[in-house]
């Protein structure tokens, strides 16, 4: 059985600049490595340790990312515009999953960047999907997936083929290292024409500004009590 | 023959501005390979923190055709943007020619064209001015990227990103590989703590200077005081002089003297806090012995003021005042610019509450008393000789003359309501201007002032000398920053060109 971890698949918005002149300029021209990519390497190792592990990108220039962390090959997908629809992303890495046959499961970021594409990639693959992953251990033939579940966290037992949306909760720790790297780099990569579906498609209806955030002043001059109104404000935004 | 881990045509040795400039100009310009090492886990170096950029005729200066007004008074007669002329001169006049003129001339002739790249990769610039609005010669040159050095360095990085430079963190370069007297590659560490070998037909160093390294700001500055009494301006810093001990390794000459980008704040703070805003100010100013020893208006030439603090022996200043002169800061404001922390005649709010409360807290920074002498107790200064120095300034307050100094009469506020507030002050250690004696191309060069290694070894930005005499006490702001950039790409140029052929 194989497990496939996707990663670089998802373009940075904060690359996405709005001059003051109006122009949209992307500071970048392909996916780029997401905040839970590392963390969905892990869980797709995690999940079947003994199990091949591939990694699946949709980036150009050094795929070597999850080689890196542990992947045995990768798949680098050509061909889908950068800034495809959901829908169309979802298609392609659908179908590559599919071209790869004995898969027992995919784990993917639960990208805020994208957050439609783990669901839909599920959809496509008429397979069950759990958002908000946090870690996975195999007990026999199933799996148990912790995700995020209101305040606190919940177990699911899983068997069967699955997607999982992983959400990391911080920063990699111990990065590799050049020397992981260069192996890495020496493992295979299969690049592919991706092929996409015919899926439907969104349009946008409209378009609405951001509402302005009214920046709100407390007056300092009884310290205790801005602070405390602070606190109230920031505890009903949900900050706190 | 060195086996090697992996080769590239070139490796550039730091992250920050001028290292990813020379980076990105070797991937955008030419087909070579380019890889950068960096010591820390994140790329960017004291760039990151820069403000903005120095530049003479830039696209920027032809568009806007005049400068930006900072004081919203007005710009003052005959402010102008400077011909590439006027800035190579005022390079010159201020080091009094102990600059170098090739590496002057090659900063200011490119300079216009960094804006120009940075601008093109996504830099939007929101003003071309000067940057302290005190310092008379200063010359508008100085460009104001919106986000600062922050944004700058994070468009670099896409850049390189997409031209597939290749970047590795946490890998520090540990010696350069000579084989018959050419360089050929370079050892680093990864973060694992594994020794690799890199190939490499030219080395770029970039990194940073050694404002972290207090024996080697001893050693090469002329204030070999300086590495016990500075403070960094911000924590974390690891520019510790690597490139220096690289190029000395294998023959560099190396500037009698390294000037030092610098200025002053209240010890473990940082530029805008408001101590350090109050602290900055043209009040008294003691040293540790009670004595006032400088006319305080240098505080509004502000590297000047750097330089001022830089020569205490023992890197302790008191900025002295009373409470009337607090409450002219709240209301009046400040009499000095300082980019984005200070602006000139805005009330400092910061400073009451935060004096306030570090001396609630028993912060021995921050001393307050109803007299000079329990004031002097606090800072640990012979009463007495204070005492006789606030008398000496309130006798020029109320004369209008300063016989000690000869300070403006504007800036001589008495000392004379309670309470009585006194800030200590110490030397910051922005950054250091150079070390490695490089030509026009930034090649660095021997005592000969032939390039050492066959000519394929470049230092640039805050690595490489060549732009200022023995203190950054210059007119043109935004030099260390725009050099960076500048820098960086001249070496990557001349590198391609002996690389090619
Ligand atoms: C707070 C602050 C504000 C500043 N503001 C301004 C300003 O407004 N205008 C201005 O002109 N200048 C300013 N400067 C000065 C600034 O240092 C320069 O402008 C310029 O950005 C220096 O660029 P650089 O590439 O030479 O060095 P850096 O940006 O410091 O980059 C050097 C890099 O090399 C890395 N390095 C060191 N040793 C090694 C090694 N052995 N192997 C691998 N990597 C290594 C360092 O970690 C660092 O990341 C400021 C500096 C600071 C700290």
């Amino acid at each position: 059985m194989t497990s496939i971890a996707i990663f670089k698949w998802a373009m940075n918005p904060h690359d996405e600049r709005v001059g003051s002149d109006g122009q949209i300029k992307w500071l970048a021209e392909r996916p780029e490595v997401g905040d839970d990519d590392y963390a969905a390497v892990q869980v797709a190792r995690d999940a079947a340790p003994d199990d091949e592990l591939v990694g699946l990108t949709m980036a150009s220039g050094d795929t070597a990312f999850a080689a890196a962390r542990g992947a045995e090959r990768t798949v680098a997908l050509q061909g889908v515009d950068i800034l495809a629809q959901p829908t169309e992303v979802a298609s392609a890495l659908a179908n590559a999953v599919k071209a790869m046959g004995d898969v027992s499961l995919v784990s993917i970021g639960d990208s805020a960047w994208s957050p439609m594409v783990p669901s839909l990639l599920a959809a496509q693959l008429g397979w069950p999907c759990i958002l908000a992953v946090d870690a996975v251990r195999p007990e026999g033939d199933t799996l148990v997936v912790t995700r995020r579940f209101g305040a606190g966290t919940q177990d699911v037992a899983v068997t069967g083929p699955v997607v999982l949306a992983v959400a990391a909760r911080r920063e990699e720790g111990a990065k590799p290292g050049m020397r992981q790297v260069l192996q890495a780099r020496k493992r295979p990569v299969d690049t592919v024409t991706a092929s996409i579906g015919d899926v439907p498609t969104l349009e946008a209806a409209g378009l609405r500004e951001p509402t302005a955030q009214a920046s709100k002043l407390f007056d300092g001059a009884d310290p205790a009590a801005a602070a405390a109104q602070l606190v109230s404000a920031l505890q009903s935004e949900g900050v706190l | 023959m060195t086996q090697f881990d992996i080769e590239y045509d070139v490796v550039v040795i730091g992250s920050g501005g001028s290292g990813k400039s020379a980076a990105y100009t070797v991937a955008s310009e030419s087909n070579l390979s380019v890889a950068i090492f960096e010591k820390l886990p994140e790329f960017g170096g004291t760039s990151k923190f820069a403000e903005g950029q120095g530049a003479a005729e830039s696209i920027e200066q032809k568009e806007r055709k005049v400068p930006f007004d900072l004081t919203g008074e007005g710009l003052p007669e005959g402010a102008h943007f400077p011909t590439r002329e006027e800035m190579i001169q005022a390079y010159l006049d201020t080091s009094h020619y102990r600059a170098s003129s090739e590496v002057v001339n090659a900063f200011v002739d490119n300079s216009g064209e960094t804006i120009e790249i940075l601008r093109n990769l996504g830099v939007e610039y929101e003003y071309v001015s000067c940057y302290a609005v005190g310092q008379e010669n200063e010359l508008y040159c100085f460009h104001q990227p919106k986000g600062g050095g922050d944004a700058v360095q994070a468009v670099l990085q896409k850049a390189c990103e997409k031209a597939d430079v290749d970047m590795f963190a946490s890998t520090p370069a540990k010696e350069l590989i000579v084989e018959d007297g050419k360089i050929v590659g370079v050892k680093v560490n990864d973060a694992d703590g594994n020794e690799l070998m890199v190939g490499a037909k030219a080395v770029i160093l970039a990194t940073g200077g050694f404002a972290q390294s207090p024996e080697k700001l001893n050693k090469y500055t002329n204030m070999p005081w300086i590495g016990d009494t500075f403070q960094p301006p911000i924590p974390g810093l690891q520019c510790t002089g690597d490139g220096l001990d690289l190029a000395l390794s294998v023959g560099a000459d190396v500037s009698s003297t390294v000037p030092l980008q610098s200025g002053a704040s209240t010890p473990g703070k940082m530029f805008g806090a408001g101590t350090t805003n109050a602290g900055l100010q043209p009040a008294l100013w003691v040293n540790s012995k009670g004595k006032r020893y400088v006319n305080e208006e240098v505080a509004l030439a502000l590297m000047n003021m750097g330089t001022v603090y830089c020569q205490l022996r023992d890197g302790i200043s008191w900025t002295v005042f009373d409470e009337d002169y607090l409450v002219f800061l709240e209301t009046e404001g400040s009499a000095l610019a300082m980019g984005e922390f200070l602006q000139v005649n805005k009330p400092i709010r910061n400073a009451r509450p935060e004096i306030e409360e570090n001396f609630a807290q028993g912060d021995p920074t921050v001393a307050k008393a109803d007299t000079i002498a329990e004031l002097a107790a606090q800072m640990g200064v012979n009463a007495d000789a204070l005492q006789k120095t606030v008398d000496e300034y309130n006798a020029a307050a109320d004369s209008g003359v300063d016989p000690r100094f000869h300070k403006p009469a504007k800036y001589i506020h008495a000392i004379r309501k309670a309470p009585f507030y006194a800030l200590k002050m110490c030397p910051v250690v922005v950054c250091t201007c150079g070390g490695i004696n490089v030509n026009r191309d930034m090649q660095v060069v021997g005592y000969d002032e032939e390039p050492v290694c066959t000519g394929n070894l470049f230092a640039v930005g805050n690595d490489a000398s060549g732009l200022y005499g023995d203190a950054y006490t210059i007119d043109v702001p935004g030099s260390t920053n725009g050099f960076a950039h500048t820098s960086g790409r001249i070496a990557a140029r001349k590198a391609i060109e002996i690389i090619k052929g």
